[in-house]
């Protein structure tokens, strides 16, 4: 053999490739396999309606109170547009809304990262800016380097830190209450008390990538993300990582730990989620409308988007009520609009306020949903994207941890 | 879904369907298995057609969930304890070391063996020649995760093929 195995790798490849047999026009077949799809996505969520008021008018059972009690498995139901309860606020042109404050939270403005009067320049181009974290009065922030490889960085106005913590594989995530910064960094990961400057770090074996699904105080909670999704936490300064147990797969955990999101089920066609009180187990609610993404500070709500996510940005978001999952807001698109709104990401503000970054044509901006008023507003200019949002980013980046 | 666009969904896949099997069959090493996925990832895009805007973000947008339909069909597999493997399998080695090896077949070999999305990190660096950027939208995460999955999954087929080598030559034992 020769010693080019990337030579060798190619001809491989291109060789077996050449094996595929050509097909006949793949377009109607493929065009009935949607229609086949969506009429499935109705007629489970007709048949689950029926079943729902079949058992519940003779009972005198409201509709939310059955889910709420159900232990049966979820069925999917994820038409593509639920009937919402709540209210609905459709976002069309950006430079419609009317304009609000800046976000109240850190976020992320080119290489800025803007946090109320203060302004903490990361001197990078967007792109190079793998992940930023703000914790302790300082923005921690992942540089992506030539070689693909990240490098984790400090830019305070308030703390002296070093300008480099060293290199990264993924981070980092601060707790939601800002005083720690996690990171992963060969095969452990690593945590910072900011008002210490303690580094503790916990071995997690040979791992490429964590999901992330919450921070709640000194303890992150994370899965691998490869084979199998057991959710586990690491308590900062703690020798050892423990399991949460009784979970399939943990999206999203409060900021006081009392809830977990838990996406029960999981098909070509959607996802149930139910969200469990994380002390006794007990199932409060469950939705296979929607995915639970994220808690606001408080936990009173939690946002979500479409049961069915294929990673290329949200067709609308929700913010449902964290306890009882009736639906509080949706925030949508205008359905026949020229160009398409995409909810490109979304973290809560204040308890009753979810920010939401919206690209829409070659623009982006921060708008700000007030879950009480039922009502959106911009919180930042909207800027012009002058590439590709995948590769190039975005001029706004919302700081999730 | 209007019928302009329903126009130019099926000029996409005239023109893409058969690439897209390519890379399908190269995913999960079989024809059946490559057309389902196919299928299956257009039909998820035409759901959702009205979110791209031009031909390449199809493209990317395609091959995206095909990438992840993939994964996904692997971990339902893991659940139902058909389990891959991290680690490379030993293989049979042929009796006769006179016997030539064919580099390219034994490398094929090899990248069914690996895990879902170091596989996927190579057929797409490899076969598709994406970029590392384009490589990590696809794959949904970093460039750097793109760099750690491809480079382990060139050591692991480096180490099984030059293992496979030595003993097929009687080498060093």
């Amino acid at each position: 053999m020769t010693h080019d195995i990337d030579q060798d790798l190619r001809q491989a490849l291109h060789r077996r490739a050449a094996t595929t047999p050509h097909r006949p026009d793949l377009a109607r077949a493929v065009i009935r396999h949607a229609h086949t799809i969506q009429r499935r996505r109705r007629v489970t969520g007709f048949v689950t309606a029926l079943a729902l008021v079949a058992v519940a008018v003779p009972l005198g059972i409201r509709a939310g109170d059955l889910t709420s009690r159900s232990s049966e498995q979820p069925q999917i139901a994820d038409t593509p547009d639920p009937e919402p309860s709540g209210v609905t606020v459709q976002i069309g042109d950006l430079g419609e809304l009317a304009e609000d404050q800046v976000p109240q939270v850190a976020y992320l403005e080119d290489s800025t990262l803007v946090v109320g009067e203060d302004r903490i320049q990361l001197g990078l181009e967007p792109a190079q800016v793998a992940g930023v974290a703000y914790a302790g009065g300082s923005a921690f922030f992942a540089v992506r380097g030539d070689t693909g490889g990240l490098d984790l960085r400090v830019e305070s106005n308030a703390a002296d830190w070093p300008d480099s913590l060293g290199p990264i594989q993924q981070g980092p995530w601060a707790s939601a209450d800002q005083r720690y910064v996690a990171w992963l960094r060969d095969g452990q990961i690593a945590g910072i008390d900011t008002e210490t400057g303690d580094e503790l770090a916990v071995s997690v074996g040979a791992v490429d990538l964590l999901r992330v699904v919450g921070f709640a105080g000194d303890t992150l909670y994370f899965a691998e993300d490869r084979s199998r999704d057991v959710l586990r936490r690491w308590t900062i300064g703690s020798e050892s990582t423990g399991p949460v147990g009784g979970l399939e797969q943990g999206t999203a955990v409060s900021p006081d730990a009392t809830l977990v999101a838990d996406m029960v089920k999981v098909t070509d066609y959607g996802t149930c989620t139910e969200m469990r009180d994380m002390t006794t187990g007990d199932s409060l609610w469950e939705t296979c409308d929607y995915r639970v993404l994220g808690f606001s500070p408080g936990g009173t709500y939690v946002w979500g988007a479409d049961s069915y996510g294929d990673g290329f940005a949200e067709s609308y978001n929700v913010v449902l009520d964290a306890r009882t999952g009736e639906l509080a807001m949706r925030i949508d698109r205008p359905r026949r609009a020229s160009e398409t709104t995409f909810f490109m990401d979304s973290a809560f503000e204040t308890e009753d306020t979810l920010l939401l970054l919206l690209l829409r044509g070659q623009q982006a901006t921060i708008a700000r949903c007030d879950v009480l008023a039922g009502e959106c507003t911009r919180a930042t200019p909207v800027a012009d994207v002058p590439g590709d949002p995948l590769v190039d980013g975005l001029p706004f980046r919302l700081l999730s941890g | 879904m209007n019928s302009e666009h329903e126009a130019r969904f099926c000029e996409f896949v005239a023109a893409r369907q058969h690439a897209l099997l390519r890379t399908a069959y190269l995913l999960t090493s079989d024809h059946h298995a490559a057309e389902d996925l196919v299928q299956t990832a257009l039909a998820k895009a035409y759901l959702s057609w009205h979110k791209l805007r031009e031909p390449a973000a199809a493209d990317r947008y395609v091959r995206r969930i095909m990438v992840n339909e993939n994964t996904s069909l692997w971990r339902r597999a893991w659940k139902r304890n058909e389990h891959a493997t991290e680690h490379l399998p030993e293989r049979a080695v042929a009796a006769d070391a006179t016997h030539e090896v064919d580099t390219r077949d034994e490398l094929w070999a090899l990248v069914q063996t690996l895990p879902p999305r170091q596989r996927a990190a190579v057929v797409l660096r490899y076969y598709e020649d994406l970029s590392e950027a384009d490589t990590a939208a696809a794959l949904g995460c970093s460039v750097g995760n793109v760099k750690s999955q491809t480079s382990r999954a060139i050591a692991a087929l480096r180490g099984r093929t030059e293992h496979a080598a030595t003993h097929v030559t009687g080498g060093t034992r």
